[in-house]
C-alpha cells in the first residue's frame, strides 16, 4: 500500500508540473515574483552601501582630524600657531573640546536581506569627554518618515508579504478547479486520491518557491561577498531556514483552506481573509496590545542634552564635596590633588558632576530601553498567534537592525567613552595635562554583532515547524472527510 | 427600480450569516482602533504637555547667569498631538517628537515612535485611518466580489433583465447599495471618533477639516465600491472576480505604497546626517558661497562697526561688541542651516511629489496623502513644525544674546547676570496648527487623482454593456 501511494505521488507530481507548464501565465507570474524578489535585494543592497560608504568616510573624517590634533605635540612651540597646536592637544580643557572618536555600526551580512529599523537608528555616533547621555540623545540621523511609513520593499518584504500571495495564487484553486470544472471524476478514475492530488501540487509549489528563494539568498551571499567583503554566517543561515519555515507554514494555510472541499471563490475568500488577517490585522493589534502592555516614556531621558551649568561649579565648598564623592565611587581618584584656586578644579568638578550624572542616568536609560526590548521579545516570541511579525521580528533580529542591536551598540559606545574617560580622567584629576601616551591608549572602536542564535529564535523555529505539521495532519484527516 | 434593487441587495445581506459575521468583526476591529488611537494621543497629550511645562518650568527657575549660558540651557519643543490626530495620525508616528534648542546649533528631532516601537510598527498603526483606508476596501470587496456575476450565476441577472431593467442600472443599484451600507457605518465613526476628539482635546476641532475628510473618504469608499461591482459584473467566474479583486486591493494598498516610496527615494535620496553636519560646518567656516572664512568676515565686521561708530576699538563703542558679534554668528550660522535643511525638505517634498503621481495607480496612496495632510500629520506639517520650532530657538537666542549687547560691558562674560525677570520675557513656545486651505495646497494633485477614479470608474459603469461582457 505504501509503495503504490508512492507511485501514485510520483506520477501526479510529474503530471503537476506538466499542468503547471501548461498554463503559461504560470511561468509569467514566477518570473513576476523572481524579479520583484531581486528588485527587493537591490533595495537591501542600496541601503546597505549608503551605510557603509557614510561609515568610510565618517571614519576617515574623525581619524584624520585626530591625527591633526595629535601632530601639535610635534608643534614648534615658538610660533604663535604651534603654541595653539601644543594646547590644543595637551591643554585639559581645549583637549576636552578636540577629542571626538568615531563609532559606527557597520551592517551584518543579513541586513542586505533585511533592513528592519535600521533607517530610524542612527549607526554612527562622535564621542567626546563630556557627559554621554547628552551628546547620545543630541545625536540622530536623519529621518524619511514617507519611507518609514511605506515600510522597505527588501528580500524580508518579499518573503513576508509576496511569497504567502504567490502560494494563494498558485494553490488556492488546486482541488475546487478540479471539482468545478467537473475533471476530478477523469483523475480520480486513475486512482488518485485528493490527498495525493494536493500533496503533489502544494509539493511542486514548494519546490518551485524553495529554488526562487535559494536563488535570491545565493545571490544575495554572492553580493556580500563581492561587494561587502563578508562572508555568510550563522544568521544567514538561519534567515534562510526561518523563510522556509514561513513559506512551509502558509503552504499548509492554503492546504488546509483546499481541504475544506469548498468553492473556488470560498477557497479565495478565506485565502484573502486569512492573509489579511495574519499580515495586517493581527501584527498592527499586537503591537496596540503590546504598546498598552509595556507603556514607554521618553520626556524625562529627552532632557539629558541638556548640558549642566551653573554658579556650583565655581563654588570650591561644593566642588571639594563632590571630588570626595566622587573619589568615593571611584576610589582611583580618591587622592586627587587639584588646587581649589585653579581653572583646572572647576572643570574637573564640572566632568566629575557629568560623570555622576551619567551614573544616574544610566539607570533610567537603561529601563527605557528595556521596557523597548520587552517588546521586541513579545513579538518575536508570538509565533503561534502572530507569525508573520514575529517572523519579521526574527528576520530584523539577525539582520541586527532591530532596537536589541541598536541598544547593544549605545552600550558598546558607552564602554568605549568609559575608557576614554579613564584615560582623560587622571590627567584631570591629577592636574596634569594630556600626554601623547595617553593619546596612544586611546580606545578603537570595533563594533561586536551581538545578535546570535537565541532561544527565542530556536523555540519560535520549532513551534512554527511543529505550527505547520500540526495544520497539514488536520488538514489531512479533513480530506478523508470529504 | 432603483430602490427596489437596493433593498432587495440589503435582504440578501441580512439573511447571509457570513455577512453578519463580517459586519460584526468589522465594528469590533474599528472600535479596537479608535480606543486604541484615543488612549494613545490621550497619553501623548497628556505626558507632552507635561513635559513642555516642566521644560518652561525649568527655564523660569534657573539662576541669574550670563545671558549667553542662560541661552545654553536652552528649551525644549515638544511636538503636541491634534484632535484629528485621533483620526490620523499620518507621519507623526515615524518622526521625532522633541528638540532640544540651543544657541549655535540646530539639534535633531529625536525619540520617534518608530525607535520605541516594536518591528510588529511596519505592519501598520492601528487607527481609525488604517481601517478606512486599508481594511475597509478589503470589506467592499468581501460584499461586491459576487454580487453581478453572482446574480447570473443563479439566473437572477437575466430575470431583471427580461423585466426591463437596464444592466447600468443594475449596477448603479448595486453600487449604491453597497456605498449606502459602508457610509452608514463610516458616518457614525467618523462622527464618533470626532466627538470623542473634541472631549478629549477641549473643544479643538476643526469641523470643516472633519467634513472635508468624511467626503474624501466616502469618495474612497465610492471608488472601491465601483471597483468592486466592476469586477463582478467584468469577470464572470465567482473565483477569477475575487481572486483578481484582492489582487487589486494588495497591489494597490501594500505593493504599490511600498514600490513608490523605495523608487522615490532612489530617485531622490536623502543625505546622512553626517553629509549634512559637514556641509553645515564647511559653510559657516568657509561661507556660504565657499569663499568667506569665518576669520575674515569677523575681521570685516569688526572693521566695518569701527568706521560706522568712527572708534578706534571695539572697547569703545556703545554697545557690547561680544553680544553683537555673537549674535551675527548666529545670524550666519542659521543662513548655513536654512540652506541646508531647505536641501533636505526640498528631498523630502520631491519624494512626495513622486508617490503622488504614482497615486494614479493607487487609490490608497491617493487617500493616505490626503487624510494625513488635513489632520496636520503630512510632511509639510512635520516641515512647518521644525520651521516654527526653529524659529523660536533663534529668536530666543536673539533676544538673549541682545541682552548681552546692549546691557553688558565689554569683556565681562563672568560677571555679567540678566535681570530679574528676563526669563519671563520669553514667552513659552507655541506652535500654531496651519489652516485647511494652507493644507490642501500640498495636496491639490491628490484632489484630482481622487476625482480622477472615481470618474472614470463611473464612465467604465455606465458603458458596461451586458451583451459584451456575458455574450
Amino acid at each position: 500500500m505504501k509503495n503504490s501511494n508512492t507511485v501514485y505521488s510520483k506520477i501526479s507530481l510529474k503530471t503537476q508540473f506538466w499542468l503547471f507548464k501548461k498554463h503559461s501565465i504560470n511561468s509569467v507570474i514566477l518570473f513576476a515574483f523572481l524579479a520583484v524578489g531581486m528588485y527587493g535585494l537591490y533595495q537591501g543592497f542600496v541601503f546597505k552601501s549608503k551605510q557603509i560608504e557614510t561609515i568610510e568616510n565618517f571614519k576617515t573624517e574623525k581619524e584624520r582630524d585626530l591625527a591633526v590634533l595629535i601632530r601639535g605635540f610635534d608643534a614648534d612651540t615658538t610660533t604663535a600657531k604651534g603654541k595653539e597646536d601644543y594646547e590644543n592637544v595637551t591643554g585639559l580643557l581645549s583637549s576636552n573640546r578636540n577629542i571626538t572618536l568615531p563609532v559606527f555600526k557597520t551592517p551584518s551580512s543579513t541586513s542586505l536581506f533585511c533592513i528592519g529599523q535600521a533607517d530610524v537608528f542612527p549607526y554612527y555616533y562622535t564621542v567626546k569627554v563630556e557627559s554621554f547621555f547628552m551628546q547620545l540623545f543630541k545625536q540622530g540621523e536623519i529621518a524619511n518618515p514617507l519611507r518609514s511609513l511605506a515600510g522597505h520593499f527588501d528580500t524580508s518584504f518579499w518573503i513576508i508579504y509576496l511569497l504567502p500571495l504567490l502560494i494563494i495564487i498558485l494553490c488556492f484553486n488546486s482541488l475546487s478547479n478540479e471539482l468545478d470544472n467537473g475533471n476530478w471524476r477523469l483523475i480520480n478514475s486513475q486512482g488518485i486520491s485528493k490527498k495525493e492530488w494536493l500533496k503533489s501540487k502544494f509539493l511542486l509549489v514548494g519546490l518551485i518557491i524553495e529554488l526562487m528563494v535559494v536563488f535570491i539568498v545565493v545571490i544575495g551571499l554572492i553580493v556580500n561577498y563581492c561587494c561587502f567583503n563578508q562572508n555568510p554566517t550563522i544568521n544567514d543561515f538561519l534567515f534562510f531556514v526561518g523563510a522556509n519555515l514561513y513559506f512551509v507554514f502558509w503552504l499548509s494555510v492554503v492546504y488546509c483552506i483546499n481541504s475544506m472541499g469548498k468553492t473556488t471563490s470560498t477557497n479565495a475568500l478565506y485565502c484573502g481573509i486569512m492573509w489579511t488577517m495574519t499580515c495586517i490585522v493581527i501584527p498592527t493589534l499586537s503591537t496596540a496590545l503590546i504598546e498598552k502592555i509595556i507603556p514607554v516614556d521618553n520626556t524625562a531621558i529627552s532632557r539629558m542634552s541638556r548640558r549642566p551649568q551653573g554658579s556650583k561649579f565655581d563654588d570650591p565648598t561644593y566642588g571639594i564635596k563632590l571630588i570626595k564623592q566622587f573619589g568615593k565611587i571611584y576610589p582611583e581618584y580618591k587622592n586627587a590633588n587639584i588646587n581649589p584656586e585653579t581653572n583646572a578644579f572647576s572643570f574637573a568638578v564640572y566632568l566629575g558632576y557629568h560623570r555622576l550624572l551619567d551614573d544616574a542616568n544610566t539607570v533610567k536609560v537603561k529601563k527605557y530601553f528595556e521596557n523597548i526590548e520587552q517588546r521586541q521579545e513579545l513579538i518575536n516570541s508570538s509565533c503561534v498567534v502572530n507569525p508573520t511579525a514575529a517572523i519579521d521580528g526574527i528576520f530584523t533580529s539577525l539582520a541586527s537592525n532591530d532596537a536589541l542591536a541598536n541598544h547593544s551598540f549605545v552600550w558598546q559606545t558607552k564602554t568605549l567613552h568609559d575608557s576614554l574617560n579613564a584615560i582623560y580622567y587622571p590627567a584631570l584629576f591629577f592636574d596634569r595635562t594630556v600626554t601623547k601616551k595617553d593619546y596612544d591608549a586611546f580606545p578603537v572602536f570595533k563594533y561586536k554583532n551581538t545578535a546570535s542564535i537565541s532561544i527565542t529564535i530556536l523555540v519560535c523555529y520549532a513551534l512554527m515547524g511543529l505550527l505547520s505539521a500540526f495544520i497539514f495532519a488536520m488538514s489531512n484527516r479533513m480530506l478523508r472527510r470529504i | 427600480m432603483i430602490s427596489n434593487l437596493i433593498q432587495n441587495e440589503w435582504l440578501q445581506w441580512r439573511r447571509n450569516s457570513q455577512v453578519r459575521w463580517l459586519t460584526l468583526f468589522l465594528i469590533l476591529i474599528s472600535l479596537i482602533a479608535l480606543v486604541h488611537q484615543l488612549s494613545y494621543q490621550s497619553h501623548l497629550l497628556d505626558t507632552r504637555l507635561k513635559a513642555q511645562e516642566d521644560s518652561r518650568k525649568e527655564w523660569l527657575s534657573q539662576e541669574l547667569k550670563h545671558p549667553h549660558m542662560a541661552a545654553h540651557f536652552g528649551n525644549y519643543a515638544y511636538k503636541k498631538p491634534t484632535s484629528l490626530q485621533c483620526l490620523d495620525p499620518g507621519l507623526t508616528i515615524y518622526t521625532g517628537t522633541s528638540v532640544y534648542m540651543e544657541p549655535h546649533r540646530q539639534n535633531d528631532f529625536l525619540f520617534s515612535k518608530s525607535q520605541e516601537s516594536d518591528t510588529g510598527l511596519r505592519f501598520g498603526w492601528l487607527s481609525p485611518a488604517l481601517i478606512c483606508q486599508l481594511i475597509l476596501p478589503l470589506f467592499i470587496i468581501l460584499f461586491t466580489f459576487n454580487s453581478v456575476n453572482g446574480e447570473f450565476e443563479k439566473g437572477t441577472l437575466q430575470l431583471l433583465l427580461a423585466q426591463g431593467v437596464s444592466f447600468r442600472k443594475v449596477l448603479f443599484s448595486k453600487m449604491l447599495a453597497t456605498f449606502i451600507l459602508f457610509a452608514s457605518f463610516l458616518i457614525p465613526y467618523f462622527l464618533l471618533t470626532a466627538i470623542l476628539s473634541y472631549i478629549l482635546f477641549d473643544g479643538d476641532l476643526n469641523l470643516g477639516s472633519l467634513l472635508y475628510l468624511l467626503v474624501i473618504y466616502s469618495i474612497y469608499c465610492i471608488i472601491w465600491c465601483l471597483l468592486g461591482v466592476l469586477v463582478s459584473a467584468h469577470i464572470k467566474k465567482i473565483g477569477t472576480s475575487i481572486a483578481f479583486l484582492l489582487l487589486i486591493w494588495m497591489f494597490t494598498n501594500i505593493i504599490m505604497p511600498r514600490m513608490s516610496a523605495n523608487l522615490a527615494e532612489n530617485i531622490y535620496p536623502l543625505i546622512t546626517n553626517y553629509e549634512l553636519k559637514k556641509g553645515i560646518k564647511e559653510s559657516i567656516d568657509n561661507g556660504l558661497d565657499g569663499h568667506d572664512p569665518k576669520s575674515d568676515r569677523a575681521l570685516k565686521i569688526e572693521k566695518d562697526l569701527l568706521v560706522k561708530y568712527k572708534v578706534d576699538s571695539v572697547q569703545q563703542l556703545p554697545f557690547n561688541f561680544e553680544g553683537f558679534i555673537m549674535q551675527q554668528s548666529e545670524d550666519y550660522s542659521s543662513k548655513a542651516y536654512d540652506l541646508h535643511f531647505k536641501k533636505i525638505f526640498s528631498t523630502l517634498e520631491n519624494q512626495k511629489k513622486v508617490q503622488t503621481w504614482m497615486g494614479i495607480a493607487s487609490p490608497f496612496i491617493v487617500i493616505r496623502n490626503l487624510s494625513m495632510s488635513t489632520c496636520n500629520a503630512g510632511l509639510e506639517s512635520e516641515i512647518d513644525f521644525q520651521t516654527q520650532s526653529e524659529n523660536y530657538r533663534r529668536s530666543f537666542v536673539q533676544n538673549m544674546n541682545n541682552d548681552m549687547k546692549d546691557n553688558s560691558a565689554y569683556n565681562t562674560f563672568d560677571t555679567y547676570r540678566v535681570k530679574k525677570g528676563k526669563y519671563n520675557a520669553i514667552s513659552d513656545l507655541h506652535i500654531e496648527n496651519k489652516s485647511l486651505i494652507w493644507l490642501l495646497q500640498s495636496v491639490i494633485i491628490e484632489n484630482i487623482w481622487l476625482l480622477v477614479w472615481s470618474i472614470s470608474l463611473f464612465i467604465l459603469m455606465f458603458r458596461s454593456r451586458i451583451n459584451l461582457i456575458y455574450s
